[in-house]
């Protein structure tokens, strides 16, 4: 399989991209399109206004219309269905559920190993970008309030909903979300005493530091989408990349 | 010793040397889901040292990834009803319906008892080789954080669902019905808030789909995510879809045992049991014209859909023929394609889990293969923590897990008298089905005399029994019932109960004599056969149809008239390919799926529709 470029991980940055630059791929080793907000229910008023960029633009007018996006906010545990229907409609390259478990360069392009289902197969691009993100130490739990009850929780931020909320749980470091999840429980005093429950939460764990994109010494470009100051401001920067 | 790999669909061996494990263990679980979580669990409750490798950065597979979080069927009994139990407490922070689990907490349990036995959790990891001696499994090599390990095992469990690590091995694999290589079709489980704030979901079959043609897999993943809406007017909120699809059926594989259908059905029994699982025998998919000749002998003809069955599961079904440390647990078994679909539920898998880890236990500690253990330890081990028997007292029969009705056993060792009293009803299908299995030519002439009855059903079901048991004394009746074509159904189940007609058309394919072939011609090839008036008057009902926008009735009239058609153009050297091809291709085509649906050509049963033509194309 040949391509002009690869981008390992799916997100906003990515689709942008990949519809203004033909011949691209994007492999990403989870079944979601979206494993960076819709993923961890982050970015529910990050930038939630209409950016310039003519797809960005796009995007958020179909995000309106669903109904994703309303008065500065994004209905982030909403979002999955709502961009298979951009991708679906524009017709571009994910692969999913592929894990990118070898790069190297070959000549004036890249070699990429994969693996998935179809066992281990080699694809090769001209442009390889990273936007895989390191799992983190935090992970967001997505609550139902009742009568403007808030959980005494440290960390408790507007949701889509009135009556809902966002609960950012931190840990001191690195953590693997089995483990994270398990923490949940501690949390049943406060949240019985609100009245509150748990609607969903993280499929993934957020948080490493963020960086700017940079190109390594590979040549490979490296991007954290959730850097970007939301989704829309990713898919633009993907849409003008050059 | 060999490395064995698989590289784009195809198996690969290397010779390598000096290996250097950077690991060893004495079980190695691939697939920390349903089953893999509970085989990780009980071989190190019995003291193994246990490595459990999952591709998912989440523990728990299908009932939590995939938010299969109810029971439907599958037997209780085994160590899960103790997490389900200790989950339990926590419920009340949770917005999940009370019949149903809760995702998160079926996780964080299973994740507690594998940390509180000592499993090591190898999380967003996958195998991408088997290292064999001969063969015998020794270990895997697997990709992790980045960079590849070897993992040196004295047992291996494949729990991988669809078979991943299976496929990397010396054994043949299979996929799909012998008609036309398709599984089961795959869903996508949404969560939803109702307007009192509690869940409820949403669980459409999305279509076929080889999870072994990536792209192909991802672009139906993408588009069933895409069909998804919630309905804001009924004031359901979307929580979120299950962020991995729900696939029910992958590769199987050549066992020292295989479990069939035919077995299930006919009754054959293994002489040495794993366990015994519990469900219906449901394939999913509409296209039953295309199904194979025995189900259709069950599904179709006798009417028999929600019968729920207890499987003896064969012990060697889990051992790839010739291999030595390896076995599976979960879907991937040695089974053939119908059989998978009823060993496949959450609690089956919970108990096939814990019954596998057991043995496997027992062999690595006697030091002896899987197959060469104590069986009846092994069974008085299993029996103890509950997840070997299941209710004994379930062998057939209609099993309304909704609790509307109570339990029906059937027996199909019916006398004469009970199969014609049977045959006299709207729900016939047990009587067929006796007729079928047991019915001598006594029988034969009771149902012959019959034939002649003046009430409403004796007659015609006189006919379809006799038909399945291979005899044409009822086939002026069969012909009356395609000339006289309704859209009465059966009554027999809660759902999927089939049209008398569709079935007196799919005998006359395999009984008719070349005069029926003008009969059953117009339901497949005349334009005006779709304004009858049988097309029209029935609404989408879940006792014969979950399908919305879709003329069922009309589908599976065309579809079995169609494959009769063909059985009989076959049988008497008439030619109609030319027919087929013209009629199923083009603008006849389009207008067809028209007819039959007004879903769009993304969605599930229009696939199905469209497959189904294709198949007429190329088999036609």
């Amino acid at each position: 399989m040949g391509f002009e470029t690869v981008i390992l991980g799916s997100g906003y940055f990515s689709l942008g991209y990949a519809t203004t630059h033909e011949n691209t791929l994007i492999i990403e080793d989870t079944q979601l399109v979206d494993p960076h907000f819709f993923g961890t229910l982050s970015g529910v008023e990050s930038n939630v206004e209409k950016p310039t960029a003519i797809g960005a633009a796009a995007l958020y007018e179909a995000l309106v219309n669903e109904g994703v996006v309303k008065a500065g906010k994004l209905a982030v545990n909403e979002l999955e269905p709502a961009v298979c229907r951009f991708i679906a409609d524009k017709k571009l390259n994910v692969l999913l559920g592929t894990f990118c478990t070898a790069i190297e360069r070959e000549g004036d392009g890249y070699k990429i190993e994969i693996c998935n289902n179809e066992g281990l197969n080699t694809v090769r691009a001209q442009k390889v970008i990273d936007m895989r993100l390191e799992y983190g130490n935090r992970m967001n739990l997505l609550v139902a309030v009742n009568d403007g009850k808030i959980p005494d929780l440290p960390c408790v931020t507007p949701a889509f909903y009135d009556d809902q909320r966002i609960i950012e749980l931190t840990f001191a470091e690195a953590c693997d979300i089995n483990e994270a999840k398990l923490r949940i429980l501690d949390l049943q005093n406060e949240l019985c005493k609100a009245g509150a429950r748990i609607v969903c939460t993280s499929y993934r764990m957020f948080g490493a530091p963020h960086f700017e994109p940079y190109t390594d010494e590979n040549g490979i470009l490296h991007v954290d989408e959730t850097a970007e100051g939301g989704i829309f401001a990713a898919y633009e920067k993907g849409e003008l990349w050059k | 010793m060999i490395l064995s790999v698989l590289e784009n669909g195809v198996r690969r061996e290397i010779p390598v040397s000096n290996v250097k494990f950077d690991y060893s263990c004495d079980l190695l679980c691939v697939g920390v889901g349903a089953a893999g979580g509970y085989a990780a669990l009980a071989a190190a409750r019995e003291g193994l040292e246990v490595i459990a490798v999952e591709k998912d950065a989440n523990v728990g597979g299908m009932p939590v990834n995939g938010r299969v979080t109810f029971y439907y069927y599958g037997f209780s009994g085994g160590s899960f009803e103790e997490n389900d139990r200790e989950g339990k407490k926590y419920r009340d922070i949770f917005g999940t319906s009370p019949d149903h689990n809760n995702s998160d907490l079926m996780q964080i349990m299973l994740y507690k008892s594998l940390a509180k036995q000592g499993v090591r959790i190898v999380s967003h990891s996958v195998v991408t080789g088997v290292y064999f001696e001969g063969k015998r499994v020794v270990g895997a090599r697997i990709f992790q954080n980045g960079k590849s390990v070897n993992l040196r095992s004295k047992m291996l469990v494949d729990s991988t669902s669809d078979g991943h690590v299976i496929r990397m091995c010396p054994v043949e694999t299979y996929l799909g019905r012998g008609t036309d290589g398709k599984t089961v079709p795959f869903t996508i489980r949404c969560e939803m808030l109702n307007g009192e704030g509690r869940y409820c979901y949403n669980n459409s079959d999305s279509g076929y789909c080889n999870q072994y043609k990536a792209m192909e897999f991802s672009q139906k993943i993408i588009n069933a995510h895409a069909e998804r809406r919630h309905n804001p007017e009924k004031n359901i909120r979307l929580v979120a879809p299950a962020p991995i699809c729900g696939v029910r059926e992958g590769v199987r594989y050549k066992g020292e045992e295989t479990l069939t259908y035919s077995d299930i059905f006919l009754e054959n029994y293994p002489e040495k049991v794993l366990f015994y699982a519990y469900s219906d025998i449901d394939k999913h998919g509409h296209d039953l014209a295309l199904d194979e000749e025995l189900y259709q002998n069950w599904w179709v003809i006798s009417n028999l859909a929600t019968v729920t069955v207890r499987i003896p599961v064969p012990f060697g079904a889990v051992i790839p023929k010739g291999l030595k440390g390896i076995v599976t647990a979960g879907r991937c078994l040695s089974i053939d394609s119908y059989s998978s679909s009823a060993v496949r539920m959450n609690r089956d898998m919970f108990r096939m889990g814990e019954c596998v880890g057991i043995a496997s236990a027992m062999a690595v500690k006697s030091g002896c293969d899987f197959d060469k253990i104590d069986y009846d330890e092994f069974v008085k081990k299993a029996e103890g923590y509950g997840c070997y028997s299941g209710d004994k007292s379930k062998k057939m029969g209609f099993d309304d897990q909704a609790g509307k009705q109570p339990y029906r056993p059937v027996d199909f060792h019916m006398g004469h008298e009970e199969i014609i009293e049977t045959l006299s009803t709207d729900r016939p299908g047990p009587a067929i089905w006796a007729a079928y299995r047991y019915g001598d030519g006594a029988l034969a002439e009771r149902l012959v005399e019959a034939l002649g009855d003046k009430g409403e059903y004796l007659r015609y079901n006189a006919a379809i029994a006799l038909g399945l048991m291979g005899r044409t004394d009822g086939i002026g009746l069969l012909r009356e019932l395609v000339i006289n074509r309704s859209c009465f159904f059966f009554k027999d189940c809660r759902r999927s109960n089939q049209f008398r007609s569709c079935i007196a058309i799919c005998l006359l394919g395999r009984l008719g004599g070349k005069e029926d072939i003008d009969l059953l011609y117009p339901i497949v090839f005349d334009d005006g056969e779709f304004e009858r008036e049988l097309y029209h008057t029935l609404k989408p009902a879940y006792i014969f149809s979950s399908l919305e926008n879709c003329n069922y009735v009309l589908f599976q009239h065309f579809t079995h008239a169609a494959v009769s058609l063909r059985r009989l153009s076959e049988r008497f050297g008439v030619d109609m390919s030319g027919e087929f091809k013209a009629r199923f291709s083009g603008d006849s085509r389009k207008r067809i799926i028209n007819v039959i649906t007004s879903e769009p050509p993304t969605s599930a049963f229009y696939g199905e529709i469209s497959d189904f033509m294709e198949f007429v194309l190329e088999k036609f």
